[in-house]
């Protein structure tokens, strides 16, 4: 009985440590995986340096909270109140504080439950550490695998290549496809430089470029039979079309019998260049080289927009979008060749370029899909006739005529009162009694001409609206 | 370790000591009452605690009688006071009165029945707020002040008031602060068929079972003072009392961890009081359980005599017969243990 007294102090010091180390487990078991998988990726140089950073983060954020953690004495009494059938026993002298007059009975109650009842055991351990520590670990594993990929797409967009690989690929560009696949998996390749990666970029550009340009004069020998195609028909369709408001109806359609396989073909060859240039830019590292990258992206526009598919063609062919064709006037009519969207791009492009990259215009204008270009030469070629002529006004809105007129404007003067100066009858209210009060004749709708109680031309305005004049003025 | 030996078992017998004189008195009052052992045994409890009771329940059922049975087995003195309307603070507390001796005459004050051990405040709520209100510093502060002078009452006191719950015409509920003073409020209900055939056989026989007084004479009173010192060192373990706190602020409309019934059907919850109500009325259930400290058990026992009269519900409670005890046995539900 003697020795008893302390028993159940030592039971509930070696539950808690029990107690303790059986959390901890549970802690750290399902981390341990993912951390030795990771420090065996990070060994063999399969992790990039930031993800082994972020790694050791968040080992450091579980080693935290597990040091957080300590042997709880009021877990394990209560546990021993429960498993030994006590009645808060180990959970009162788990919590006493001094010497009390009536402790030593509860340590002997306690001490007598604890020999009669025996060891108590920690309940058996739980299956989920273990379940979860497999989850995780096939959850790290999966994220080691595809960590190397989704990171390279990342910095160097491989994904689109692969993408317009397979479009290639589909339509029967084999060689450029290849070609695009082995830059994809050169961007994805952690252990190239980047100068190899750019020397893999250039090479596909070239062989892009090589495989336009044997198609361009493959496509002049065979073709240069679309109606299309005649650029001298062009000029003369879109002369004749200017002034009538349906020059774009007309290209538009003529584009969308132009598209075809080829539209296909070149449309994704189109992207592909303009990819390309965009990862040689962002691995050149300079972005003023990536911006060049998208303006070559723009000014390879003609040439991909002289294969452009339908899309292309029924965008060009939106009425009222005067902006976005290159066959007319133009925005700013002053300008020579018209604004600078794609299409007159376009055609200053092709104009400039001339007979380098075009050795046969007709036969380049016979490609299918080719509309776009022939106009957007034609545009070129009559851009600087096109400076001195008469606005075209089937592209102003009803209403709206050059230079800021108004055609047919129907509009009413109206005078603006002064600062201070209340009108008679914009604030009048009511008096009671006043039968048929006058309503201020500013608000009120105005009689059609020629009824009774017209207005005249000018019209006081209402003090609410002086602002909103002044600020539209 | 041996004087620790010594020492338990010394503990051991006060606490043996106690099981067995509150036995003898349940045992005696059980002679004249019949049935109702948990309304004696708590009313036993908050005297033993130094509490006081309000007893609620329809007449006829032995209210009086318990305590009339409680104050001769105790040995203490007993006063009954019958709350009316005309009924005036003086009439309870005391009145100076003129007195002559030896051709002089000067004022003394002569002790109202507040000043005995034990008070019966039968029907309490039938006198007006006034009156109610006199009982108030006697009830907290075992002391009365007449005519600018304080008068210490009587140790042990205990007050135990009646109520009729059915009655309402000429009544007046008791205030919220005198309902706190109260450390139970026990409900008494009516006798089964087979305690009914009891109580006949009892009272219409010759045979009048009468009460032993269980502590006599200062020797008594110097016990009951022990049986109430041991009350107060009985042990609670910290997470006991805050699952105490814990409890009492779940019944708090604005409290901590206040289940929505409460923050629905509640106006006041209880205070610091409720919380010494229940913390000791587990003690005593403690040592009557043999043990020298608290369990969850034992304050689970007593969380409805000692909150019941200290929630104030609101009219949409009244109005879907939402009742105190069962908002608290929702709250002792939904209370996780620490």
């Amino acid at each position: 009985m003697t020795v008893e007294t302390t028993l159940p102090y030592r039971l509930i010091d070696a539950t808690a440590t029990r107690s303790y180390r059986r959390q901890l487990g549970e802690i750290l078991l399902p981390a341990a995986p993912p951390a030795i998988a990771l420090a065996i990726a990070l060994g063999l140089g399969l992790l990039p340096i930031e993800l082994a950073a972020a790694a050791a983060i968040a080992a450091g954020m579980v080693m935290l909270y597990a040091s957080g953690l300590a042997p709880s004495k009021i877990q394990a009494a209560r546990f021993l109140d429960h498993s030994l059938g006590a009645k808060d026993h180990f959970l009162t002298l788990a919590t006493a504080a001094g010497e009390r007059d009536l402790l030593t009975v509860v340590e002997a109650d306690a001490a007598a439950i604890a020999s009669h009842g025996g060891s108590a055991r920690l309940p058996p351990a739980r299956q989920r550490p273990f379940v979860t520590s497999l989850l995780l670990s096939l959850l790290g594993f999966a994220l080691l695998w595809s960590l190397p990929r989704l990171s390279s797409l990342a910095s160097t967009g491989g994904g689109g290549l692969e993408q317009i690989a397979a479009e290639l690929a589909a339509s029967g560009d084999d060689e450029l496809a290849r070609a695009l696949g082995e830059v994809s998996r050169a961007l994805r390749d952690p252990k190239l430089s980047n100068e190899e990666k750019r020397a893999k970029v250039d090479e596909a550009l070239r062989k892009l470029d090589a495989t336009e340009r044997k198609q361009a004069a493959g496509a002049g020998s065979s073709g240069g039979g679309g109606q299309k195609g005649d650029p001298n028909q062009q000029q003369k369709k879109g002369e004749q079309a200017k002034g009538r408001g349906e020059q774009g109806e007309g290209s538009g359609s003529q584009k969308q019998q132009a598209a075809g396989q080829g539209g296909g073909s070149g449309e994704a060859r189109a992207k592909a260049k303009q990819e390309l240039a965009k990862i040689a830019g962002e691995l050149a590292g300079e972005p003023q080289k990536a911006e060049k990258g998208e303006s070559a992206k723009q000014q390879q526009q003609p040439s991909g927009g002289g294969i452009q598919g339908p899309e292309s063609g029924a965008e060009e062919r939106k009425p009222g979008e005067r902006e976005s064709t290159g066959n007319q006037p133009g925005k700013n009519p002053d300008k020579p060749g018209g604004n600078q969207k794609p299409g007159g791009d376009q055609g200053a492009s092709q104009a400039e370029r001339g007979g380098e990259n075009q050795p046969d215009q007709a036969g380049q204008a016979a490609k299918p899909g080719s509309g776009a270009g022939a106009e957007g030469q034609s545009a070129g070629q009559r851009s600087s006739s096109a400076a001195d002529a008469k606005p075209a006004e089937r592209y102003y809105k009803a209403g709206e005529g050059p230079d800021g007129t108004i055609v047919d404007g129907r509009y009413v003067r109206v005078r603006v009162p002064e600062e201070n100066q209340q009108l008679p009858g914009s604030e009048r209210v009511a008096k009671p009694g006043d039968a048929s009060p006058q309503t201020p004749y500013g608000n009120a709708p105005l009689p059609p001409p020629g009824a009774p109680g017209e207005v005249g031309a000018e019209q006081p305005l209402p003090l609410e609206y002086r602002d909103a004049f002044k600020t539209g003025s | 370790m041996n004087d620790r030996v010594t020492s338990s078992e010394a503990e051991r017998g006060r606490i043996e000591a106690f099981r067995e004189r509150f036995t003898a008195i349940e045992r005696e009052v059980g002679k004249v009452i019949v049935g109702h052992h948990a309304v004696l045994r708590k009313v036993l409890a908050a005297f033993f605690a130094g509490g006081h009771v309000l007893l609620e329940g329809v007449p006829g059922l032995g209210k009086t009688l318990i305590v009339r049975s409680v104050s001769t087995a105790l040995g203490l003195s007993f006063k009954r006071i019958q709350f009316t309307p005309d009924l005036m603070p003086s009439d309870i507390i005391g009145a100076q009165i003129l007195t002559e001796e030896k051709a002089e005459r000067e004022f003394r004050f002569r002790p109202g029945p507040i000043f005995a051990h034990i008070v019966l405040a039968d029907e309490v709520n039938r006198a007006s707020p006034k009156t109610q209100s006199a009982v108030l510093e006697a009830m907290e502060e075992r002391q009365v002040t007449a005519y600018g002078e304080t008068y210490p009452l009587l140790d042990p006191f205990f007050v135990l008031a009646t109520q009729n719950p059915i009655e309402l015409e000429g009544t007046y509920p008791l205030p919220e602060a005198q309902l706190d003073r109260f450390l139970f409020k026990l409900l008494v209900e009516s006798p089964n068929a087979a305690e009914l055939n009891e109580i006949l056989e009892r009272t219409t026989t010759e045979h009048r079972p009468e009460v032993n007084v269980i502590f006599v004479g200062d020797s008594g009173q110097g016990t009951i003072a022990e049986m109430r010192r041991l009350v107060r060192q009985v042990l609670i373990a910290a997470p006991l009392q805050e699952y105490v706190v814990a409890l009492i602020a779940a019944t708090t409309p604005n409290g901590r961890g206040s289940i929505p019934a409460v923050r629905t059907y509640v106006r006041f919850g209880p205070g610091p009081r409720a919380a010494q109500a229940v913390v000791l009325g587990a003690k005593v259930n403690a040592l009557l359980d043999g043990r020298a400290h608290a369990s969850f058990e034992d304050i689970g026992d007593v969380v409805l005599p000692a909150l019941r009269h200290r929630l104030i519900l609101n009219f949409q409670a009244e109005a879907e017969n939402v009742t105190e005890d069962g908002l608290l046995g929702e709250v002792l539900r939904s209370l996780r243990r620490p």
